[in-house]
């Protein structure tokens, strides 16, 4: 439940959630010069789709946070990408929330920019099985660093959801792993077929 | 969803509506439907939520599908909250003890998510993503964010589609998920390559954009006025708002 919806969280959370998110979103797209609009923004898209996948696993599927992928690729830019995408998706397909825009921005894409501005440089000049053992490091911890946010942000919300929160805590071990394992195959394989894709976050 | 055009009906009194006033709305809606205090008050902005859906063009199977899902998505929540907060006991299977104050909080939840749910899918599902996005600019949002938006809405439909060809052609291929090694590797070559098309499909259209003289804007801004219409709308929607404040906060 990494999209938490309307209605869930207490005012405190959310306004300390939607400055954070602000302040992260500006300085992203200060990054971002005019003429890379489009290349960025095409490239957030594939990310987006991606993560519209449901990823048959055992008898059920799985959706991809991708954090840590887009950390690597997009860098700073992950704050707008990350804002217009989650936008999108409770507009148009009831997901995730108008109020919690701000909390949600930042637990999804504050742990894949630190640890994605954290592994680029070491992925661009390894090799692509070093690159690859990073990036699956990298893209697991993100997805546990989201949970780590959810959890406090339901926790101090109410006291109430406390029991809750640590539920789905361990239900986020389980997507590490995946997440870990496709995000390192992942780059392994753009390293080998496409290496600028990881020249330079954009 | 792509950009092709939504099918207005003109008769609809949301349809008519200038897209900045339906954002203010559904932000305000949504506003009041997350500080409902009351049982009362939450279910009068479902039935305020409701009312503007009929006014707008939604598609009802699509909004049932939609609420279905955002169900499935609380359902831990939901579940572990009458079990875990602590109150009197409303029902007791064996060992497990419903609390009261436990299922009336689940309920306040369900009641605002399904509001909110319904006021956003009213206002802003129905408008076509082009006019969101040059309302939002209108209303001050940064033209490079609003600029991300529709980059957003054009291409990853395009994506999508993309990402099913690669799908059905490794099944061709022989492709069935287990859960073993071959089954990551084939997923992680799956990202890799959906990534990899992006890029080189942003490179084409960034080189043909440049071409084309694009400096990094395009016009955004709408300059027409807001018609009586809206104001009469935003107007009735306020009173409503704060009619069920009143209810909220004097029941």
């Amino acid at each position: 439940m990494a999209h938490i919806p309307d209605g869930v969280l207490s005012f405190p959370v959310l306004i300390g959630g939607g400055v954070i998110a602000a302040c992260a979103v500006a300085l992203g797209l200060k990054k971002i010069g005019d003429e890379d609009i489009p290349r960025t923004a095409i490239l957030a898209s594939g990310f987006f789709a991606l993560s519209l996948f449901a990823l048959p696993v055992g008898p059920s599927s799985v959706h991809l946070l991708l954090g840590g992928l887009m950390g690597i690729v997009l860098g700073a830019a992950i704050f707008p990408a990350v804002c217009v995408a989650l936008l999108l998706q409770a507009v148009m397909f009831g997901f995730g929330g108008l109020t919690t825009l701000g909390v949600n921005v930042v637990n999804i894409a504050l742990p894949g920019a630190l640890i994605g501005s954290l592994v680029a440089p070491m992925i661009q000049s390894a090799t692509p099985a070093r690159a690859a053992l990073i990036a699956g490091v990298a893209s697991a911890l993100c997805v546990g660093l989201t949970g780590l946010l959810v959890a406090p942000a339901l926790a101090l919300s109410s006291a109430d959801y406390m029991f809750s929160a640590r539920v789905m805590i361990a239900t986020y071990i389980p997507l590490m792993l995946i997440e870990g394992l496709v995000g390192g195959f992942c780059i392994s394989f753009v390293k080998r077929v496409k290496p600028e894709l990881l020249a330079g976050a954009a | 969803m792509s950009l092709a055009r939504f099918s207005d009906t003109p008769a609809l009194l949301i349809t008519r509506l200038d897209p900045r006033s339906r954002i203010i709305g559904a932000v305000f809606c949504v506003l009041a439907a997350v500080s409902m205090t009351t049982t009362v008050g939450q279910i009068g902005m479902i039935i305020a939520a409701l009312a503007l859906a009929t006014f707008a063009d939604v598609n009802w199977r699509d909004m049932l599908h939609r609420l279905a899902h955002v169900e499935g998505f609380m359902v831990v929540l939901l579940i572990l909250l009458p079990l875990s907060v602590d109150g009197r006991t409303f029902i007791a299977f064996g060992p497990l003890a419903l609390s009261e104050t436990g299922l009336m909080r689940a309920l306040a939840i369900v009641l605002k998510v399904n509001a909110s749910v319904i006021a956003t899918m009213a206002l802003l599902a129905t408008l076509e993503p082009v006019r969101l996005g040059r309302g939002m600019a209108t209303l001050g949002v940064p033209a490079r964010l609003v600029h991300l938006l529709l980059f957003l809405v054009r291409y990853q439909s395009l994506f999508r589609e993309e990402g099913a060809r690669l799908m059905e052609a490794m099944r061709a291929r022989g492709f069935a998920p287990r859960l073993d090694m071959r089954t990551w590797r084939a997923y992680g070559n799956f990202t890799g390559m959906l990534l990899v098309r992006s890029m080189e499909r942003a490179e084409r259209v960034e080189e043909s954009m440049r071409c084309r003289g694009f400096s990094g804007k395009f016009p955004l801004r709408m300059t027409r006025a807001l018609n009586p219409t809206d104001y009469a709308f935003m107007c009735l929607l306020g009173l409503l708002i704060f009619g069920l404040f009143l209810l909220d906060r004097l029941a």
